[in-house]
Order: structure tokens, then sequence, then C-alpha cells
């Protein structure tokens, strides 16, 4: 081969501008986050997602659920207006999207640090999942849900996933896992292991640990944004 | 000599090869290597090289960015925020207990619930003697009692068997010493010597009773 080390050179360089351009910034920038470690009580934050989580997260990825939900609680403050005066108010926090109801907060960078697979995602048909751990009392919700979405709320886009369940007859007692939906006589519906493992993933999805130095720096009086005229 | 093409072509190629320019063209370029000069070289290393520069540019005058900070509202202030890691205090020790064990009925407020639950804010049982209030959390309280001049009648509930010494002495200095609160903090020795001195008591304290303790 005629100039091996310009080919070489050529690759490398390639490789090397965008590594250079997306990847060192990015590190360099978020890259020292660690784990906060709470003053009091010594606990880490946040915690890696438990063996059964995890393994939900595939599931997650796999069904391709980021495709319609997000992992981002915004903090975007914007104005409208309220018996004539113009008053700040935040979208997703209106939306008990935010985490704990007394103290919601957006998602910061360090709450990420231990996913695996980051979801972001880009397009919310459904509500942001950031927080749905906060939202369902127990697995059972969920499932409900996942079975039958329009069950839950009437209009919803959400496509069922019943695959996740599975029909069976009831053999000696009946399941404890059996959901509460309606089922041939003498037959149960009870999840699969996939949606076990889902509905663990979307259970430990909770930031609801509050940093106090990123709620130092994030916290901006509602006033400063009416005089800001956004 | 032989034939140097097939003969189906030999009319064409027999009169291109009889042509000496082209042969010693085709010779020339058939020996051709273009060289890495000196020059190419350093221009591919000057290119990493500004590459690397700009990064590192743009990577510390990213426009303040700050990997703590998710408001796009936020300006940061010139220069960066400065971290603050304040000294961990008993009062903000009890705080955490506060708000964990004490704010169903007392509420964040620390104004409990008109009629039902009483204040701690400007409460003279909280701020008074530190005997009585250690006897209150410890074994609970039971009966009427008479708060920042209301009557209320409520249960208290024990909580010996729920906090550790350090946690109660830490709790009970935060609300002490919050609201505007002013009053000493309390030691977790005391604690300790409390809970020892009422070991075998489990019924609740009657407020009548406490008024009798530290006079």
């Amino acid at each position: 081969m005629n100039n091996g080390l310009a080919l070489f050179l050529g690759v490398a360089g390639v490789f090397a501008f965008s590594w250079g351009a997306f990847i060192l910034p990015a590190h360099w920038q978020l890259g020292r986050l660690g784990q906060y470690r709470d003053p009091v009580d010594e606990t880490l934050h946040p915690s890696a997602a438990p063996g059964l989580a995890a393994q939900g997260g595939e599931v997650y990825a796999d069904l391709g659920c980021v495709y319609c939900h997000t992992q981002q609680v915004r903090q975007t403050t914007l104005t409208r207006l309220k018996e004539g005066k113009r008053a700040a108010f935040n979208p997703d926090f209106e939306r008990k999207w935010a985490g704990d109801a007394n103290q919601p907060r957006p998602s910061y960078a360090r709450d990420y640090i231990q996913d695996r697979r980051v979801f972001l995602g880009q397009v919310r048909l459904g509500p942001d999942l950031r927080n749905v751990g906060t939202r369902f009392p127990d697995d059972q919700a969920l499932y409900k849900l996942l079975f039958e979405p329009q069950a839950v709320t009437k209009d919803s886009l959400m496509p069922p996933h019943a695959f996740l369940f599975e029909t069976r007859p009831i053999v000696g007692e009946r399941s404890a896992k059996a959901l509460a939906v309606p089922a041939p006589p003498g037959c149960e519906v009870v999840p699969t292991p996939r949606a076990e493992a889902l509905a663990a993933y979307l259970l430990n999805l909770k930031d609801t640990y509050d940093y106090p130095e990123e709620r130092r720096r994030n916290m901006l009086p509602s006033a400063a944004i009416l005089e800001g005229d956004r | 000599m032989s034939e140097p093409f097939p003969p189906s072509h030999a009319p064409i190629e027999r009169a291109a090869a009889s042509d000496d320019s082209l042969q010693r063209a085709h010779a020339q370029l058939l020996h051709y290597r273009p060289q890495l000069t000196r020059g190419v070289l350093l221009s591919i290393g000057a290119l990493i090289a500004v590459l690397l520069a700009a990064t590192l540019y743009f990577t510390h005058n990213a426009g303040g960015f700050d990997p703590l900070v998710a408001n796009e509202d936020v300006c940061p202030p010139k220069g960066g925020f400065q971290a603050v890691t304040g000294p961990v205090t008993p009062a903000l020790l009890g705080k955490r207990v506060y708000l964990a064990n004490c704010i169903q009925c007392h509420q964040t407020t620390g104004l409990g619930v008109p009629g039902t639950f009483p204040p701690l804010a400007g409460s003279d049982w909280v701020t008074g003697p530190e005997e009585r209030i250690i006897r209150i959390v410890l074994q609970g309280a039971n009966g009427p009692i008479t708060v920042a001049g209301k009557n209320f009648n409520g249960v208290m509930t024990p909580f010996a068997p729920v906090l550790k010494d350090d946690e109660i002495a830490n709790v009970l200095t935060y609300i002490r010493s919050e609201w505007g609160n002013a009053a000493p903090e309390v030691k977790p020795e005391t604690v300790t010597r409390i809970r020892s001195e009422t070991a075998g008591r489990t019924a609740p304290w009657a407020p009548a009773e406490l008024l009798e303790i530290g006079k």
C-alpha cells in the first residue's frame, strides 16, 4: 500500500477531530461530577439502580419507551397572564413531574451519573418519566396502565402492552401478582418477568433527594423572571 | 520478437506502443510516489494542535457553564459560583430529625395545627426548662395543656423507642433556635441522664405533672 502513513494520519485526524469536539469538552465539563455525600446521614446520592431495576432499564430500551417519554424535568419559567397581571409559572412543576411535591426541582446533571444508559428522550407524547416512581403507589398500578392504558386514562395515546402479560389457567390458588383486569373464566392475567423488571425500573425512577448546592444555584425568584421581561 | 499484445488489439496497441514519448510518460507515472514532505506532516500536526487548543479554549470559556446549574434562567455571577459548605451544626442535624418525625403534627413552620396540635414557635414549653421538653419527647404527653395562651388537649407520641439520645438533643436544639425561638442548646448527656432517670416509666406525662419539674 502506498502512503500508509498519510492514510493512518488522516483517519486518526478525523477521529481526533470528532473526539475533541464532542467527547473531550463534555468530559471536562461534566466528567468530574461524582456522588454527593450527605453531610448529615452520610448517604451517597444518587445511588445505583438495584438489580431488577437495572434489568428493567434494558426492557425500557427494548420497548422503545424513549421515543414517546422523556426523562428530564425542566426548570423553564414561563409567564402568563393571571387576573390581568403577568405571573411566572413552571409547566413541568405544575404537572407534578418534579418529584417531591413539597420541594419540586428540575433534573440535575448529577442525577444521571449512575444510569447505565441515559434515556433523556426528545419527544413528549407521553408524560415525563424521570419521577414516575413518585406517582405510582405500587407495581400493580403500573401493570394496570401497561396492560391497557385506555382503562386508566380514557384518551391515552399509549399502545397497550398486553404482550408483557400472560393469561393462564388458575392452578390451585390465584397468583398474588394477578392483575385486577377482566380475564376468561378460570384464568388469570399475570405479569411476565419482563413486565416485573420494567415496573421495578419505573418505580425506582425518582429524584427526590435535594442536593443543597444545586438547589442554591438553581433557585431564582420568580420576580427576577418578570423583571427580565421574558 | 514476440507479440506483446493479443492479436485482436494489435493494430491500435502496436501503434500506441511505438510512441516513445508516451512510453516515457508511463514509465514516469509508474515510478511516481507522492512524498510526505516535512511540510505536510507539520501542517497536520499544527491542525491537531489548533483543534486541541480550540477545545480547551471553548471548554474554559463556555459562557459560564456550570455542571450544577440546570435552570436556563440562572445567570452565574462573574467568576462563577463559590462552593459553600457550611459546618454541620447540631441544629442542622436536628432539622433532619424534625422533618422526618415531627412535621406531621407540628408542621414545617413550627406553628402546629390550631386547635389540634400546639405550636413550637413561641412556646414556653419549648424554650423553658429542658428537663420538661426532654421528658415530653421521651415519654410523650397527654392531657389539657396551655401553649402560647391557647388550650390544647391531645396526645404527643413517645419517642424514647424511636430516637437516640443525640437525635433528641439535636432536634430539641433545632426547635429551640428556629422560628424566632432563642434558647440554649440541649446536650446529649442531659438526654441520656433523663432517659435513665425515667427508665421505668412508659405512661405519658401530664402537663400539670411536668410543671412541678424544673421549677
